[in-house]
């Protein structure tokens, strides 16, 4: 009864999940090589040749790895450090409901209100203004659609903190963190050789699929990059809209090319993180 | 003095939380608001009075969303 339940579920999954999944790849991919189109009139590799010599697909890739990067990284250390530090302190009720609240904002929103306050008209550069330190608008820095993305990289790390707080603060109880490390306190290491040797190996065995993933996730963002980028580089997504959205019908087809590659890379490298999870498993 | 500054700290990371929505609730509240001002000229519920008023498809999209993640949370779940 319980296989046949499972079946249903696999089934569905299959038809919900991975189905449309397939379908739109494939006919991306038709898209790509001019199969599909008013536009298009056969197989043709041109719109390939044409997005790899213009390089504005690795420029993207390279511009959206950096910032993903970053902001995981910071969010993940921020995370960790709150987590050994103020981890009794965050289980006060009240606390631990304030660290709920910023994921029930959404990315958009979010984007809005870093763009509010650190645009050049923004609340920051008021306050800046006041104190005397500016005397126009364009005098303050570029904090937001800037060349080193802070606006989005802020944005993410407002978003993606507070999930990882709250998934370390849940695999610190789980696993029994506290007693490990008094353990290993009580065999003769200090508190540095416990943060380093027991606890934060612990909280990252547990947790980093889900980190990989939240880096794929950022990768793909959409409406934080669109609101907060620059014109060039664009963050991933927002070039593949700007090319599949754009009036010109023969310029579809370079943006399917970039949807086609970027799908083929997040894919392999979401199959690479779970395999190795498997294999770890396995191994234990 | 180590509990003073675990205190502060823990302060400031909640007035760094609320910040944003009560922000929002001003900006939503606010018109008129010119650079260089710290504070809008007009204070009020007139924004929100005209969303209500004239923006027709309001409920329906607020219904349409709860529709969506309602089918969406259930389905997964389920699956």
């Amino acid at each position: 009864m319980k296989s046949k339940a499972s079946n249903i579920g696999f089934i569905f999954f299959g038809l919900i999940g991975i189905l449309p999944f397939f379908a739109a790849f494939i006919y991306a991919l038709l898209y790509s090589f001019g199969m599909v189109g008013a536009a298009n009139s056969g197989f043709t590799t041109e719109f390939w040749v044409s997005i790899w010599q213009s390089g504005a697909f690795l420029r993207s890739l390279v511009y959206s790895t950096a910032v993903a990067g970053t902001s995981i990284i910071i969010s993940v250390s921020l995370a960790l450090w709150l987590t050994l530090k103020f981890r009794k302190e965050l289980e006060v009720p009240f606390l631990s409901f304030a660290m709920y609240l910023p994921l029930a904002i959404p990315g958009i929103v979010a984007a809005f209100f870093t763009f509010q306050l650190l645009a050049k008209a923004g609340f920051f550069s008021r306050i800046a203004y006041a104190f005397g330190w500016i005397t126009e608008a364009r005098q303050f820095p570029d904090l937001v659609n800037d060349p080193y993305a802070i606006g989005i990289i802020a944005t993410f790390i407002s978003i993606v903190t507070p999930f990882f707080l709250l998934l370390f603060l849940n695999v610190y109880k789980n696993e029994r963190v506290e007693e490990l490390a008094q353990l290993s306190q009580s065999l003769g290491a200090n508190k540095q050789q416990t943060v380093w040797r027991v606890s934060l190996p612990v909280l990252l065995n547990k947790t980093w699929t889900l980190i990989g993933l939240y880096f794929i996730f950022l990768l793909g963002a959409y409406e934080v990059p669109l609101i907060l980028g620059q014109e060039s580089p664009q963050m991933l997504s927002v070039l593949i809209i700007r090319e599949i959205k754009q009036y010109d019908l023969s310029r579809l087809s370079e943006g399917y090319v970039v949807a086609v590659i970027y799908t083929v890379i997040v894919t392999t490298a979401a199959v690479l993180l779970f395999s190795r999870k498997n294999d770890v498993r396995h191994e234990g | 003095m180590k509990a003073n500054w675990k205190l502060f700290f823990l302060g400031a990371l909640v007035i760094l939380v609320i910040f944003p929505f009560a922000y929002l609730l001003l900006l939503s509240m606010a018109s008129e608001w010119r650079f260089p001002a710290l504070w809008p000229s007009y204070f009020g519920l007139r924004n929100w009075e005209q969303v209500v008023s004239s923006e027709t498809g309001l409920i329906s999209s607020f219904f349409v969303s709860t529709a969506i993640s309602t089918c969406v949370a259930t389905m997964a779940t389920l699956i």
